[in-house]
């Protein structure tokens, strides 16, 4: 038992209580939570300083809102419904056609008008938000998954995970929808996660439910010669949201559009630790690369986004001897459709 | 930096409890144990005289704070009787009964609870003048010439004068000069006066003490005469009849002096008579007399002195700290899932009001039915408010038709249930579902026993004697529970389960060697 705990240690596996005492606590002060608690201020916030992020269609906050919306989304065939102080992915409504009068939701099921409108109610109501408090429903555009996906990502649409320290990204892992986890990027319900080699974005090494694997559980696609699309443009835009919200310790979660490329989706105050165990390596090491590299240069972190994301790059390099060997192959990005929304 | 603060501050309240602690077992003797006993002595005088049939009055000496016991209780009997108690001058009391009109025999009681102090305080008593030397006269002059001349050889102060002076009186009873002395007393209270009265002729101040020896299930005992003289800057306790110091084993130091243990005026015949028993007795109880009796700092502190009704309160609450303590540990060191942070204390609580096993199963049955119900509610789209509340009444329900159906079926157990905390269980029950539907019925059912395990725990803890007992006795012990508490909160190591959680981490190099043993063995 203590054996395992001194390797892990020595591997730098940071654990949930070492996360909160050394990594949240410190670095992230509460003040700045609401920022990223509220979906709605995070959009906002990210609006205003042209990180791009799903174009927001609508607010509701009262119920006499919702018929305005209604008729709203008569024009709207796609859309996604979510409680602005929401957590878990619940209370989420993804719509994704139109059937006659009704429309189709990602499970295939259809949905009325007036389910839409319950549901708008019960998100105001407080249903879905943390001690039953009221609040506010957002409706905003639905992100279609990039094509280099369909193989490998079951129904729902993959993210990107990339914990920044000290505006730093740290580590990143791509989670991968299965059927086991029904359409959702959640890796305690069975989805895939597949750590990221933070130069190039490929993916170096696959989790399922905590046991290593090579190949998609649904279609057993190959996982480890992926190669995550618009890694670098990613990677900064994720460094920028430190700019938005200066936690210390911070989660971005990243979707790819078919469409417009890397979108913000959600912040995280406490990131989780599962991302560890796909990536192979633990967060203590890149932490003390951080706070090493924040001590030589007059305690610094440098205030441009690139040079951030950049530092990744070096980060990774110094921590994964191994990283430079994938390198080569990063001529080939796919296309992207439209990259202006 | 933190850490060391923390640690520092824990260290300080571990320090703060353990001196507390340390004085009120080493000094105030409480016990550390529930269940100690100790003996405990029962005096009773039964007091006797023939009253005239006009007014009577009766004075008795009674003891005040005897020197090597500890009183617990005294009760004084006696109806019709109007009772004044006055402190005397030797440190003595009076208790004076009186009444207006009494015939025939009379009979009072006068009954003292008293437990052996573990550090018998010296003899008190104030700085006596020096005897003025007295005129021997006659032959006893030379008698008690010779023998003081005697022990003033070898003996170097009062005290070992005292002392050969007794010995001397003892071992040779056939000397003459002895023997002459030794017949100017008829019994052992005269023979004590007149030592004094030899002792003034050395100019030693002395006094006679009258000590009452405890034997268990002793009748009619009678008060024995002791010997203290002042050597200057205390009073010294002697035997009598053989010189030995220090004072009569089980003796109860009942009055000073030659006064009469009884007067009465307006009756005839008076008697005292003395009767002994012992009886174990618990020492909670003792110190709860103790910290009325002794105004030490520590006892200021104790909750001995609330009122009994807030006393069981705190008997109570004080073992709750340690239950959050079993929480705060089974979430961070060993990181079992639990509904929300004092929810299992608050279901031991509930346990309390049953046994553990009849607990664990009546909160079973109950969180089960209402969390149907709560599903089919979920179903009716009601608010958050009155759905928590519809749940509530919901669980009230269960628990009225397990109360019944066990009534009819005579098990006893179910009555109890009635106490069972009704909206702990609620918001079990909500908490339940919540996680039921955010992360599936595995959680759920992961965090119920979770839960469980841990209220099982904190009930086992909180409900042990040995530990209610210490919490209550000593409430500094919550300083140490706050130490810990600190400490854990700085705890940043891992947690059982992510050792389990991580582990393939670590199996994974071993894995791809095992394997590639595996293949090469093959080839």
């Amino acid at each position: 038992m203590f054996g395992i705990a001194k390797k892990l240690k020595a591997m730098g596996i940071v654990g949930i209580n070492k996360r909160n005492c050394e990594l949240v606590l410190p670095n992230n002060p509460r003040r700045l939570y609401p920022l990223v608690d509220d979906k709605l201020r995070t959009k906002n916030l990210a609006g205003a300083v042209g990180i791009q992020v799903p174009e927001l269609y609508a607010t509701v906050e009262t119920e006499h809102d919702i018929s305005r919306v209604e008729k709203m989304l008569q024009n709207r065939d796609e859309f996604v419904i979510k409680p602005v102080n929401g957590s878990g992915g619940k209370g989420i409504i993804v719509v994704v056609g139109r059937h006659k009068k009704n429309w189709i939701k990602a499970s295939g099921d259809r949905i009325t008008i007036m389910e839409i409108r319950r549901h708008l109610s019960n998100i105001l109501s407080g249903i879905y938000s943390l001690g039953g408090t009221p609040d506010t429903a957002l409706i905003e555009y639905r992100v279609h998954s990039h094509s280099i996906f369909d193989r490998i990502a079951y129904k729902g649409v993959p993210d990107v995970r990339v914990i920044l320290y000290k505006g730093i990204p740290v580590m990143a892992m791509l989670r991968l929808p299965t059927r086991a986890s029904d359409g959702k990027a959640n890796l305690h319900q069975g989805a895939v996660g597949v750590g990221v080699n933070l130069i190039t974005g490929h993916s170096c090494g696959a989790v399922c439910k905590n046991e290593m694997i090579e190949h998609h559980p649904d279609s057993d696609e190959p996982l480890l010669d992926f190669q995550v699309p618009f890694w670098k443009d990613l990677r900064l835009l994720a460094s920028r949201c430190y700019e938005l919200v200066p936690l210390g310790y911070l989660g971005v979660d990243i979707v790819i559009d078919q469409a417009f490329g890397p979108m913000v989706l959600e912040l995280n105050a406490r990131p989780g630790l599962s991302i560890q165990i796909c990536n192979q390596r633990g967060l203590q090491h890149a932490v003390d690369w951080v706070d090493r590299y924040k001590e030589e240069h007059n305690n610094q972190i440098p205030q441009d986004a690139h040079i951030r994301s950049e530092l990744a790059e070096r980060l990774y390099r110094d921590l994964v001897p191994s990283a430079e060997v994938t390198e080569t192959d990063d001529k080939e990005q796919p296309e992207i459709a439209d990259n202006k929304p | 930096m933190k850490s060391k603060h923390v640690y520092v501050l824990a260290g300080i309240l571990i320090l703060i409890a353990a001196v507390m602690t340390y004085q009120k077992i080493f000094t105030l003797g409480l016990p550390t144990a529930p269940a100690e006993t100790t003996e405990a002595w029962i005096v009773e005088a039964k007091l006797n005289f023939e009253a005239s049939g006009k007014g009577a009055k009766v004075d008795l000496v009674i003891p005040q704070n005897p020197v090597n016991f500890l009183k617990l209780d005294e009760d004084f009997i006696a109806s019709n009787y109007n009772l004044a108690i006055d402190e005397l001058a030797d440190g003595g009391r009076n208790a004076q009964w009186v009444v207006r009109r009494a015939k025939g025999l009379q009979t009072l009681y006068y009954r003292i609870e008293l437990v052996p102090q573990l550090e018998p305080s010296p003899n008190y008593g104030p700085e006596p003048a020096f005897p003025k030397k007295p005129e021997y006269i006659g032959p006893e002059a030379s008698a008690i010439k010779s023998v003081l001349d005697k022990a003033r050889d070898g003996s170097f102060d009062s005290a070992t004068l005292t002392r050969a002076l007794l010995q001397h009186l003892d071992r040779y009873r056939n000397d003459e000069d002895v023997a002459l002395l030794r017949k100017n007393a008829t019994d052992d209270t005269e023979w004590v006066k007149y030592i004094q009265f030899m002792l003034d002729g050395v100019r030693i101040p002395s006094r006679m003490a009258q000590y009452l020896i405890l034997k268990d299930g002793a009748q009619h005992e009678i008060l024995q005469p002791w010997l203290e003289i002042w050597n200057g800057e205390q009073w010294l306790s002697f035997n009598p009849k053989d010189g030995e110091p220090g004072r009569p084993t089980n003796g109860l130091l009942w009055q000073y002096g030659e006064t009469p243990l009884i007067t009465v005026t307006g009756g005839s015949n008076p008697s005292v008579d003395f009767s002994i028993s012992k009886r174990p007795r618990g020492l909670v109880s003792i110190a709860k007399e103790k910290s009325k009796q002794e105004a030490s700092y520590l006892m200021h502190l104790s909750l001995f002195d609330l009122p009994l009704q807030l006393q069981n309160v705190y008997k109570l609450l004080m073992v709750l700290p340690l239950g959050a303590l079993v929480v705060v540990f089974m979430r961070v060191i060993v990181g079992l899932p639990t509904f929300g942070v004092f929810t299992p204390v608050l279901i031991a609580l509930a346990f309390r009001e049953t046994n553990l096993a009849v607990g664990v199963a009546l909160f079973s049955l109950i969180v089960a039915v209402a969390l149907t119900v709560r599903f089919y509610f979920e179903r009716l789209y009601l608010l958050l408010v009155p759905r928590v509340s519809a749940v509530l009444i919901v669980v009230l329900i269960t628990m009225i038709a397990i109360s019944l159906i066990s009534t009819r079926m005579n098990i006893h157990a179910g009555l109890s249930i009635s106490l069972f905390p009704l909206v702990i269980i609620t918001m079990v029950v909500e908490r339940m579902s919540v996680v039921w539907d955010e992360t599936g019925p595995k959680n759920a059912f992961k965090n119920a026993l979770g839960s469980l395990f841990v209220a099982a725990i904190c009930f086992w803890v909180m409900q042990h004697p040995l530990i209610r007992h210490w919490f209550f006795v000593y409430p500094e012990t919550v300083l140490t529970v706050l130490a810990c508490v600190l400490m854990l909160g700085r705890y940043s190591g891992y947690r059982l389960s992510e050792i389990w959680r991580f582990r393939h981490l670590i199996k994974q190099p071993d894995f791809h060697n095992n394997e590639q043993a595996d293949s090469a063995q093959k080839k």
